[in-house]
């Protein structure tokens, strides 16, 4: 389930890391849930265990996650604030991308703007529409 | 780690087992098939076994040694495990050869059962030979072993088994040759086996350690400097064991101790190191002749020795003259392969120096193509060389058996003993060139005992009735005198003042001939011999006044001695085993020398003090 | 001591080739190394000297601080060796190879060696030279991995192996890798899956280390650049350390290393309509290092 691109700029241990807290705040996670060894994380994604050993402590670190001795990691059961400030970075992180973007087209921020308002529109059409193409 | 480094050597080589399985196979097949009567087939069938097919199955099994390594690229595999180099070539080395000896061991099996099948086999020199000797068994062994080592040891040098093979049979029959050849130079009268043997294993240890270090040092990737390494180390290790060799070819010997004599108070033996004497006076042996040959009888009269020596691969027979001390060696004559001269294509006989040891007389034979028979010829020359005289022998007698006995001072004739049937001896008159009969009907064995007085020469002879005769003639007037008679005389022996003899009667009876009063007397009887000829030795001690004897009691050995009365004075106990009979011995006034054949050694035991010694081994 | 393994000044040459020369190296207790070099520039040579197969010219290596002369045997049993190609004698069966190497090894674990067969689906009794190249990998894995090595060196051993057994060989040598900690030295040409697993980079080129970095770093360092020019493009870049450069059209496509805020300023000056920065893979790393 989680994902990571091995020549992507951001560090392995780093996208690991994203990914959970990702889940996370998705609720896709759910508190005191218990997350994947760091041997069977390695295993399937095939990458160094100290790389899954790095993104655990670290999240450990932050709040995240908890270790209970001899039985592995578990999801911890975070505040609400935090999850709200998690979304907020992933979501924060998504705008820097695009904006990135559109500075290669060199759109002026009005018509960034509109192109934004017409994008949400259309999704929010799609959304009423049900599951029709 | 190192049983299962061993088996897996032997799971490996298992297939190679075939080879030698179907020889042996067809072995069988034509041994049985064979009529029994054809003994010299078989022997040389079995000869073809042991000498040729089993080294070469030696060789294949040496050449194939490190075969699968190669095979398979396992080097790189077997160098990174941790197990020390010398120790994964010496597993292997141990493994195959075992592998080797039970092939040897299974056919040795085979022709034991195949040898015993055969009807009438057993009494046959096959038999005895092959399987009694186990003389070829040894050198199937030595050539199998050599074979397998040297194959074995160049076996990781090269993967193409089949250049090994080719170079293993090179080098080994190159070396085998050379070391023979060299062998012979370094000792040139006969070959010591044993020597030779050792410069063999030598070889072929030289192999080994070569191949060990190369192996432990060399780089393998690099496959010729792997070789050059090797021949490096192989020369380094074949100089030295030339050098042992050398070492070992000149110092040992059979040391066979023979020809002992007494003389004039002293002892003169010789062995294969040359012509020794022991004098009692400092009670030493001494060393007066280097490497002479052995077994001929020397001369010794008047301060001098005479002697033989033998040229380079017994092509020429030397007669020497030199001082009782060894002093002023002198060759006289050349005789054999010596062109242009008159000893050409001849051999010697017999030889002897005159009683003032002035001139020294000797006789050749050659082959005579005229007459198909052999013609020979007695020669005369002075000490110092000048002076040869030759004459023709025409008796009409088997030149080989004749012999000098006797040369007195007086009246230029020399007595001369024939060998063969009937034996006599002849005065031979060296003016005239005549010859006359002096004694026939001689009886066994044929010894003619001469005192230190030269005078006279005591001999068995034949009595009417299967009888044994003790005669003394005497020299000069010729005239013969029957001292004793009986069943059997079975030893006689002269005092050192010459004018008394022991002798041995009946196979028991010790009886004292007294040639000044012309008396026997009686001293003792001893035990019987057990078997015949392991005879009592004795000899007079002592200024001729007592006879000591050497007997056995219950297996313990026993000098005996036999005093004024000639009653049993004095007992002392031989310190040595022997097993060949009685030890003989030889009687310098208070000292007695005693050898021990079976070792070679000689000892020597003080009448007085009664204190042993070896003086010779 | 955190070194497991040290090489000073190593050099080699075969003939009057030359193939390592002042080669030094250092290997962490516990990190994964990969070592990279194009084929026949050394890395097999290095690795047959650590593992004492061939002797060394010039130079020492030591093995947990003590110098390893080259026919000691001690520390073989530390370490497990697979190596290209795994040469095995081919007429004996699994079960008496395995035999044959619990003898050397004094830590032999054998429950180990039965769990990995099984999970290979080896059969003991089979002879290795019936085995596929797939198999030979394994059992070569089982044979290193079983006598419980500090250091696992392992020499390009997954050419010529399809990708879902390198996939799989990859894995085990990551579960080996959690329980116990052993050092890994991988070398080989194959770089793709190493990416995800090596801690520690070394490029083997000329007969030395061109890099010897942490990886991470190195990827830190190492960029490509792509710029468009609206006119002309620029002829030469004043940038030190361009690894390759493409020219396309008006576009241009720059590898440099390593990367500093001084040179990404001084190719802004050269003012590109268009500019892009992308991670370079492992591959195209290494190719641009040794070209």
């Amino acid at each position: 389930m989680i994902k990571i691109e091995a020549t992507s700029f951001v560090p392995i241990y780093e996208q690991i890391k994203k990914e959970i807290k990702r889940s996370i705040s998705l609720g896709i996670f759910k508190a005191h849930e218990p997350l994947p060894s760091i041997r069977d994380l390695a295993s399937e994604l095939i990458i160094n265990p100290n790389t899954v050993a790095r993104a655990y402590r670290e999240l450990e670190m932050e709040g995240f996650i908890y270790t209970k001795k001899g039985k592995g990691c578990y999801v911890s059961d975070i505040s609400s604030s935090l999850i709200k400030k998690e979304r907020m970075e992933i979501l924060n992180n998504v705008f820097d991308e695009a904006i990135k973007e559109t500075k290669n087209f060199n759109l002026e921020l009005n018509e960034i703007k509109k192109l934004f308002e017409h994008r949400l529109k259309i999704a929010k059409k799609g959304d009423s529409k049900g599951e029709r193409k | 780690m190192f049983g299962k480094l061993f088996l897996k050597e032997w799971k490996e080589k298992i297939s190679l087992f075939i080879f030698p399985f179907i020889g042996m196979l067809i072995f069988v097949v034509v041994f049985l098939s064979y009529p029994s009567q054809k003994f010299e087939v078989m022997e040389y069938l079995t000869g073809v076994m042991l000498l040729i097919f089993l080294p070469l199955t030696a060789l294949l099994l040496g050449a194939s040694g490190f075969q699968s390594e190669f095979k398979d690229g396992a080097w790189a595999y077997l160098f990174s495990r941790p197990i020390k180099k010398w120790k994964i070539w010496t597993i292997k080395y141990f493994s195959q050869i075992t592998i080797l000896l039970s092939i040897l061991m299974i056919l040795r099996l085979i022709i034991f059962i195949l040898a015993g099948l055969k009807e009438g086999m057993k009494t046959s020199n096959f038999y005895i030979d092959t399987i009694g000797n186990t003389y070829m068994f040894y050198i199937c062994l030595l050539l199998s072993f050599c074979a397998f080592t040297i194959s074995f040891s160049i076996s990781f040098l090269y993967e193409k088994q089949f250049i090994i093979l080719l170079v293993s049979i090179l080098i080994g029959s190159g070396l085998a040759f050379v070391s023979y050849k060299y062998f012979v130079f370094l000792e040139p009268f006969y070959l010591y086996e044993p020597g030779l043997v050792g410069f063999y294993i030598f070889i072929a240890l030289s192999f080994v350690a070569a191949s060990i270090l190369t192996f432990i040092k060399s780089d393998f990737s690099q496959m010729g400097k792997r070789i050059w390494l090797f021949s490096k180390f192989l020369l380094f290790f074949l100089v030295i064991s030339f050098s042992l060799g050398t070492i070992l070819a000149l110092n040992i010997g059979h040391e066979y101790i023979s020809s002992l004599h007494k003389y004039e108070g002293n002892v003169y033996f010789d062995t294969d190191k040359g012509i020794f004497r022991y004098v009692p006076e400092v009670d030493k042996v001494e060393r007066i002749a280097k490497s002479v040959s052995i077994g001929q009888p020397r001369s010794i009269r008047a301060g001098k020795v005479a002697f033989i020596k033998y040229g380079r691969r017994f092509e020429n027979e030397e007669l020497w003259i030199m001082n009782t001390d060894g002093s002023q060696k002198n060759c006289l004559v050349r005789i054999g392969n010596v062109k242009d001269s008159p000893f050409y294509d001849s051999w010697l006989d017999t030889y002897i120096l005159s009683q003032d040891a002035k001139k020294i007389a000797f006789i050749t034979s050659k082959y005579d193509k005229q007459i198909n028979d052999w013609r020979s010829t007695l020669w005369w020359i002075n000490s110092d060389g000048t002076g040869l005289k030759g004459k023709i022998l025409d008796f009409p007698y088997n030149a080989f058996k004749l012999q000098l006995i006797a040369w007195p001072e007086f009246g230029n004739s020399l007595f001369i003993l024939l060998r063969n049937y009937p034996q006599k001896i002849l005065k031979f008159n060296l003016e005239s060139g005549t010859h006359q009969l002096v004694a026939e009907n001689l009886a066994l064995p044929l010894k003619i005992q001469i005192p230190p007085t030269q005078n006279l020469i005591a001999f068995l002879q034949r009595g009417k009735v299967r009888q044994e005769i003790l005669s003394v003639l005497d020299l000069r007037t010729l005239e013969k005198k029957e001292v004793y008679e009986a069943d059997s005389i079975d030893r006689f022996v002269w005092s050192n003042n010459g004018d008394k003899m022991a002798f041995l009667a009946g196979g028991n009876e010790l009886i004292v001939y007294n040639l000044l009063e012309d008396s026997i007397k009686k001293i003792e009887e001893l035990n019987y011999a057990e078997p015949r000829w392991y005879v009592h030795d004795f000899e007079f001690v002592l200024n001729d006044k007592k006879i000591v004897v050497s007997d056995e009691i219950n297996g313990e050995f026993y000098l005996k001695i036999f005093g004024e009365g000639f009653s049993e004075e004095k007992q002392l106990k031989i310190p040595f085993h022997h097993k060949d009979g009685k030890p003989y011995i030889w009687g310098l006034n208070n000292i007695v020398l005693v050898q021990n054949s079976e070792k070679d050694e000689l000892w020597r035991v003080n009448l007085d003090t009664e204190e042993w010694r070896k003086i010779y081994h | 001591m955190s070194e497991i393994l040290r090489i000073n000044n190593l050099s080699k040459s075969f003939g009057r080739k030359k193939v390592l020369e002042n080669f030094n190296m250092a290997l962490e207790k516990g990190k994964v190394y990969g070592l990279l070099g194009k084929n026949g520039e050394g890395k097999t040579t290095l690795i047959q000297m650590i593992m004492g197969i061939i002797p060394s010219d010039k130079g020492e290596i030591f093995y947990k601080d003590e110098k390893i002369k080259f026919n000691d045997t001690s520390y073989k049993k530390e370490v497990g060796y697979i190596p290209e190609d795994s040469f095995f004698f081919s007429w004996m069966k699994i079960k008496e190879l395995l035999d044959l190497n619990s003898s050397f090894y004094p830590k032999w674990n054998s429950k180990k060696a039965d769990e990995y067969l099984e999970r290979f689906s080896l059969d003991k009794k089979m002879r290795i030279r019936h085995l596929s190249r797939g198999m030979k990998l394994k059992l070569g894995l089982i044979v290193a991995l079983a006598s419980e090595p500090e250091l696992l060196v392992l020499d390009d051993p997954t050419s010529g192996i399809d990708v879902p057994t390198r996939q799989d060989f990859l894995k085990d040598i990551i579960r080996e890798l959690c329980e116990a900690g052993t050092t890994i030295l991988f070398s080989t040409h194959l770089v793709h899956e190493l990416e995800r697993i090596i801690e520690h980079l070394s490029i083997l080129h000329g007969g030395y280390l061109i890099i010897d970095e942490d990886y991470q770093m190195v990827r830190n360092l190492a960029k490509k650049v792509r710029m468009t020019f609206e006119n002309s493009t620029p002829k030469k870049f004043d940038v030190e350390g361009i690894l390759r450069e493409k020219k396309e059209g008006n576009r241009i496509e720059l590898v440099i290393y390593p990367w500093d805020e001084g040179k990404k300023k001084k190719l802004e000056e050269l003012s590109p309509a268009h500019w892009e920065m992308e991670p370079l893979t492992l591959e195209e790393l290494f190719v641009c290092f040794v070209s």
